[in-house]
């Protein structure tokens, strides 16, 4: 395993000049105010953990908890200094010597890298969704009452699909002959949630002359994993998914999730078997656009929308003027920018889940963004983001819908 | 260490979520923006006046130490707890109270962003001048404490030019309101002047009046180039003495614009050795007459090229490449030391010699750059902490430059302040005397010595 652990990122952590420009970016510090929120805090943290001055402790957990890894601190550093890389290696430092709750354990072992524990868990809460249970269970008050934090990751819950987007493919025949092979990465949530995203990823591919390949056992990025230090699963996931989509033999990997997408560029420095991998790697509207030339259809979409900055597409990926190009292009669409589209939403995957209210703050500073634009809908280019601002857009009563650039591009057809 | 009881009777007083005793807080609160560090005890983030007054009466009935902290952002080691002790944490005390357009005043506590402010009052078509270039990170009440400048010092000066009233918790727990919305008001001592660059030392700022002023009409921007940094340094000298004073007059060195276009480029030319940037503002006349005088002095001292700004988009980018400065140095070492030694107006090209020599006699990278047009010389030192004999090189430099700085009938610090940094050099500015001054004012105020002890070469418990 190549990643580097905490005591390895020593280095990284001294480069720190404490000058506190971090201060200026950081989602969470805007909200609390106080040095522990910020970067420079964690950096100077992390430095003392990795020296054996500061032990993995509750406390120690939940500051090194309270970061979105969005890297606008990275962004905005004089002297570079990678915090996102020391928290996440914090985080598996902290992992590997007091291990992971049960449940979050069994979620990012069992279930996530499970594609057809996915089907089945899709199912029943689609199910819960759509048979009335869940305004029940929301209206008799009775999840509160069990946990505040249960009810809390119920009100963020995304709605599921009723079949995954796995299980639809079976069924769907991929076209073949395109003069360009491409190896599709199909994200958790596009599988579970946003089916109709894999739908008009596979047409618009296939309109640009792609033949699209989506092997079947391709599994969960390893993001999740990652993010709360269990870097063995997360390695594990990245070998055999790099193995299978590199058996395709296609010419690129895709991805329309900006998280997955970010994470996969990132497989090399977790698994040597990677190597080579990485540079195939492409976030769909990048390959549009840099690569093809995008090609819309003539059915306009005459709408208003404003388009938010997932922070692993743009500062992760750096691909931020490649989706806007695609907006453009659309007939008919008109985009039109909201003030600080690249500040993070506070989504995160599950940390909306883990701390709501720190989370919601985070979101509200989005939604007034959003609000002074007041667009027909916001375009994201990762479905973790849009999870988080549609729940963001219901909380402020604003009947606005979130896409996917790709979606409205398939529109066009 | 400090009485077990100490943490639970601020948890009285603050609330229990707002006290912090656990190492990893505690390590949190060690540091501001220089390379030093110590522990304190414990930390709390106080919410009102009435609470900070009762933390530093239980500090006093304890002999605990009390160190106020705003963004950390502090260039002298001010907010490090030195003698361990509670510190106060401000960043709850953030409120903008008022912003009163037809006294042109605005009230505020001590934990607003500076930059937040500037953005508040500038929504009102006024203009709060200090801007230090930790803006965007520093508080108010920080500011205040430190005696902040920044580049718009030449024309408007620094905060103590702003500060109309205060309210401020005594190092004994009293609480005290100075001054208020007046303009004019010379009744008694002047102790806004007292408390503003008092380093948190005679008392904790809790509430702040600053005076306003009307945004300018007009603005603009002009960059000289010069073949030897004397000439740059000269004409700097010679725009003052001719009668201008420009917003921001800046001076760069051919090492800091090389390092800046190797970080962020934004076209500053690489065959000058020094250059300088120049905005002015005023009405859309005066401006116009200015920036041509500036020119014309500028061509006198032989500048190579004068270039104006013709839009705000290319004054604009000029000045990303001055404030990317800072990332730059980074960028290109793993130390820095910001000094700010200042002189007089017409003493710049003496200093900037001094200071080229010092770094050819220890060997030291030195770029230059500095708020030149009020004497604001920052010479940054590029080093490697882990360099033990390099350090003794840089300790030697840095006291040669205030020696040369003081000589020449300048100060230690224009704005970053004394704070433990510069603590030994403080006698060669104020001798014994001076000294035994000030330390019998912090003696009569202070007499448990609670307030931010360890600083600014005021005594030490015990002493």
């Amino acid at each position: 395993m190549t990643m580097k652990t905490l005591k390895e990122m020593r280095e990284e952590s001294e480069k720190c000049l404490r000058c506190g420009l971090c201060q200026v970016v950081c989602p969470i510090y805007n909200v609390l105010g106080s040095e522990p929120a910020v970067a420079r805090a964690k950096v100077r943290l992390a430095r003392e953990l990795a020296g054996g001055n500061l032990k993995v402790t509750p406390r120690m957990k939940k500051i090194m908890s309270l970061c979105l890894n969005c890297k606008a601190c990275v962004a905005n550093c004089p002297s570079q200094v990678h915090t996102d890389k020391l928290v996440l290696a914090a985080r598996a430092q902290i992992k590997d010597e007091d291990g992971l709750p049960f449940l979050l354990g069994a979620a990012l072992k069992q279930f996530l890298p499970n594609n057809n524990l996915q089907g089945v868990a899709a199912k029943a809460s689609y199910l819960y969704q759509n048979l009335g249970l869940q305004q029940a269970m929301r209206g008799c008050g009775l999840i509160k009452a069990v946990s505040a934090d249960l009810a809390n990751m119920e009100a963020v819950m995304p709605k599921f699909a009723p079949r995954t987007f796995r299980a639809e493919l079976e069924n769907m025949k991929l076209k073949r002959g395109g003069k360009i092979k491409v190896a599709y990465f199909l994200s958790c949530m596009t599988n579970m949630v946003n089916t109709g995203l894999g739908k008009a990823v596979v047409d618009v591919l296939e309109r640009h002359g792609c033949d699209v390949y989506i092997p079947p056992e391709v599994q969960c990025c390893g993001t999740p994993q990652l993010a709360y230090g269990d870097v063995e699963t997360a390695a594990e996931l990245a070998k055999n998914n790099a193995r299978l989509l590199a058996a395709t033999g296609a010419d690129y990997i895709l991805t329309d999730c900006g998280t997955c997408g970010d994470m996969l560029r990132n497989y090399e420095e977790l698994v040597p078997e990677a190597a080579g991998f990485t540079a195939k790697v492409m976030d769909i509207s990048e390959f549009l656009v840099d690569k093809l030339g995008v090609k819309p259809g003539d059915k306009p979409v005459e709408a208003v929308v404003t388009y938010h900055d997932s922070c692993h597409l743009n500062r992760g990926q750096k691909v931020n003027s490649q989706p806007r190009a695609i907006l453009k292009a659309i007939p008919g669409l008109t985009l039109k920018e909201m003030a600080e589209a690249d500040r993070c939403c506070g989504g995160a995957g599950s940390f909306a889940m883990t701390n709501y209210e720190l989370s919601m703050k985070v979101l509200d500073r989005k939604m007034n963004n959003i609000k002074a634009v007041n667009p027909d809908m916001v375009a994201a280019g990762c479905p973790a983001c849009k999870m988080q601002l549609e729940h963001g857009l219901e909380r402020h009563n604003m009947k606005v819908p979130v896409v996917h650039p790709i979606e409205l591009l398939a529109r066009t057809y | 260490m400090i009485p077990s009881n100490v943490a639970d009777q601020l948890r009285r007083i603050a609330g229990n979520e707002n006290v912090f005793t656990e190492p990893e807080d505690l390590t949190c609160y060690s540091y501001d923006s220089t390379h030093l560090s110590a522990l304190p005890d414990v930390v709390v983030a106080p919410l009102t006046t009435a609470e900070i007054s009762e933390i530093i009466k239980l500090a006093n009935a304890e002999r605990i130490p009390v160190i106020p902290r705003g963004g950390g952002t502090c260039l002298s080691g001010g907010t490090i707890p030195v003698a361990g002790g509670i510190v106060l944490a401000m960043h709850r005390m953030n409120k903008i109270l008022e912003i009163d357009s037809d006294n042109l005043t605005a009230t505020v506590q001590p934990g607003v962003i500076t930059a937040t402010f500037h953005q508040a009052v500038e929504k009102e078509g006024l203009m709060y001048p200090p801007d230090p270039q930790s803006m965007f990170m520093s508080t108010m009440g920080g500011n205040v404490a430190e005696n902040a400048g920044g580049p718009r010092g030449v024309k408007y000066g620094v905060t103590k030019d702003y500060v109309l009233g205060l309210e401020v918790v005594t190092p004994t727990g009293g609480i005290m309101r100075v001054g208020g919305k007046t303009i004019k008001n010379v009744s008694g001592y002047d102790l806004m002047r007292l408390f503003t660059g008092s380093e948190g030392t005679l008392g904790v700022i809790t509430e702040i009046t600053l005076r306003l002023v009307p945004a300018p009409e007009a603005k603009r921007t002009l960059f000289a180039l010069f073949n030897t940094l004397d000439d740059a340094a000269e004409a700097v000298s010679s725009i003052i003495k001719n009668r201008i004073i420009p917003t921001t007059l800046e001076l760069m060195d051919h090492k800091i614009m090389e390092l800046i276009e190797s970080f962020k480029p934004v076209g500053f030319p690489m065959d000058v050795e020094g250059a300088i940037l120049i905005e002015v503002d005023g009405s859309e006349h005066d401006v116009n007459t200015q920036i041509a005088k500036v020119a014309d002095i500028c061509t006198a001292c032989r500048s190579r090229e004068v270039k104006v700004a013709k839009d705000a988009a290319e004054a604009a980018q000029l000045w990303a490449g001055r404030r990317s400065a800072f990332g730059a140095l980074c960028a290109n070492s793993r130390t820095v030391f910001v000094e700010d030694a200042t002189v007089p107006r017409s003493k710049v090209p003496d200093i900037v010699k001094r200071i080229q020599e010092i770094a050819k006699k220890y060997d030291l990278v030195i770029p230059i750059l500095g708020h030149t047009g009020d004497g604001n010389m920052h010479p940054n030192i590029l080093t490697d902490e882990r360099n033990a004999e390099e350090m003794k090189r840089v300790d030697a430099a840095i006291d040669e430059m205030f020696e040369a700085a003081l000589a020449l009938g300048g100060t230690l610090s224009g704005e970053h302040g004394i704070g433990l940094i510069k603590q030994k050099y403080m006698p060669w500015q104020f001798g014994e005397e001076g000294l035994a001054f000030m330390r019998s004012i912090k003696k009569a105020v202070d007499p448990n010595n609670i307030l931010n002890p360890g600083k600014m070469a005021l005594p030490e418990k015990g002493e």
